[in-house]
């Protein structure tokens, strides 16, 4: 006993470190509380903790990729719902290359925190190509915390989570040592390993790992403030016909300099060096076959199984642009049924907004939804919210 | 002079000594602990995202 006691009080001191590390963390993200709502990046969607806390009564998630990002001053959620300072917000999780399978992931990890158990999926055509998500891509945008807590939802099915787990391993190739960990998490928790040892050690792991997704949160966010603005916005005031409206009114004086109407700079930046190159470039391109098609379905199978409502936004591409670009208009029409084909045949909800592609000012660029764009998805996924 | 005083006080009671000998351990693993913390452990492969 005596030999021992060193090592005895090291071992009760660490224990006390770590439990108070976590307690100290685990106020510290609750006392975040609103500064998160409107903060989109990895530290906030990788930290479960962080989630808990912010989806409450009154929000629901928007899972989706680079719109996410394209923010503007009108009807882009932050801004419309004042930072945050409304009674109804939309929790928007993503970044570019974000897409189905990350975020049939997220579902199923925060499946029992979903208000109403509702949640809106912004689907992309540009998912939809021949190679969709990659072995570089996927691992970049890959959240091993939301990963570890949807292979331990038991309300899930072996087998979907078991296909998911298969699908990832299948892009982690550039990342070995992740794709160790995923067939570490496979034997553990998927094939219920009976070595005690195994099973306290991966439990030591995960917790250290959400404590550590805790830790970077709070550092990151040591100086963030609260993005709350102007007054109290009741969602069910907004007047979304006189948003589009002035929608309208600033598209045109944001986009001048091109007949595609792209904003100003997006043209500049990306388009007008290369214009002459892009034209019918885009012939050869397609979105009728593509492994994405697969994922989404995986999305809505974890909804189904999770007892999660999902509403599918369906996003249109940039008509102007992708005549010019010469990308067919018969596979972009194609692509729009087969989203109506896989949503009619779960039975879930769906804002199709493919009849839009020459409706100016719905997007800002050659994909990303702009100023008018947004208040119709606002309004859409407001409506979505209200059904009981 | 107080810290010869200290060393021959821990040095004559065993017990202390075990707990000192377990604090040092303690900070060690702490400060492991903290470094785990902070550290990037990321091993994803860099991807830069284009907007077009």
């Amino acid at each position: 006993m005596k030999k021992a006691l060193p090592l005895l009080t090291a071992a009760v001191l660490f224990a006390g470190t770590v439990l108070g590390t976590r307690l100290f963390l685990d106020g510290s993200v609750r006392a975040m509380g609103e500064t998160l709502v409107y903060i989109n990046n990895d530290s906030r969607n990788f930290c479960f903790q962080a989630m808990e806390e912010i989806l409450q009564e009154g929000t629901i998630p928007v899972f989706g990729s680079s719109e996410l990002s394209s923010s503007d001053g009108l009807a882009y959620p932050r801004a419309l719902f004042h930072g945050g300072n409304s009674d109804f917000n939309m929790i928007m999780i993503g970044r570019g290359h974000t897409q189905s399978l990350h975020h049939a992931v997220n579902a199923g990890a925060m499946a029992e925190l979903l208000p109403d158990q509702k949640a809106v999926l912004i689907v992309s055509p540009q998912w939809f190509t021949e190679d969709s998500l990659t072995s570089s891509s996927y691992p970049s945008r890959f959240s091993e915390r939301m990963f570890a807590r949807f292979l331990r939802n038991g309300a899930l099915s072996r087998e979907l989570r078991s296909a998911v787990a298969q699908r990832a391993a299948s892009l982690m190739e550039q990342d070995p040592q992740q794709l160790a960990r995923l067939e570490s998490y496979d034997g553990i928790v998927l094939q219920h390993s009976l070595n005690p040892v195994e099973q306290l050690g991966q439990a030591a792991y995960d917790h250290f790992m959400e404590t550590k997704a805790e830790f970077t949160l709070c550092w990151e966010g040591r100086e963030w403030e609260t993005l709350f603005t102007g007054e109290r916005v009741r969602a069910e005031e907004l007047d979304f016909d006189a948003l589009r409206a002035e929608a309208v009114r600033i598209g045109e004086a944001s986009c001048t300099n091109n007949d595609f109407y792209i904003n100003d700079d997006y043209y500049t930046s990306y388009i007008v060096e290369k214009l002459a190159a892009y034209k019918g470039a885009g012939a050869g391109e397609s979105y009728a076959s593509s492994p994405e098609y697969s994922d989404l379905k995986t999305f809505l199978k974890v909804c189904r199984e999770t007892g999660v409502r999902p509403l599918v936004v369906s996003v249109p591409v940039n008509g102007w642009w992708y005549d010019y670009w010469g990308f067919p208009k018969e596979d972009r029409e194609a692509y729009y049924q087969n989203i109506r084909d896989i949503c009619g045949s779960y039975g879930v909800a769906l804002a199709d907004f493919s009849d839009k592609e020459y409706e100016p000012y719905f997007l800002k660029d050659i994909m990303h939804l702009g100023w008018k764009g947004w208040v119709y998805v606002d309004e859409a996924v407001y409506e979505f919210y209200r059904q009981p | 002079m107080l810290m010869k005083r200290f060393m021959n006080f821990t040095g004559s009671h065993k017990t202390l000594r075990d707990i000192l000998r377990g604090v040092s351990i303690w900070l060690m693993l702490t400060a492991i602990y903290a470094y785990l913390l902070w550290a990037d452990l990321s091993t994803a492969p860099e991807f830069i995202y284009s907007q077009f």
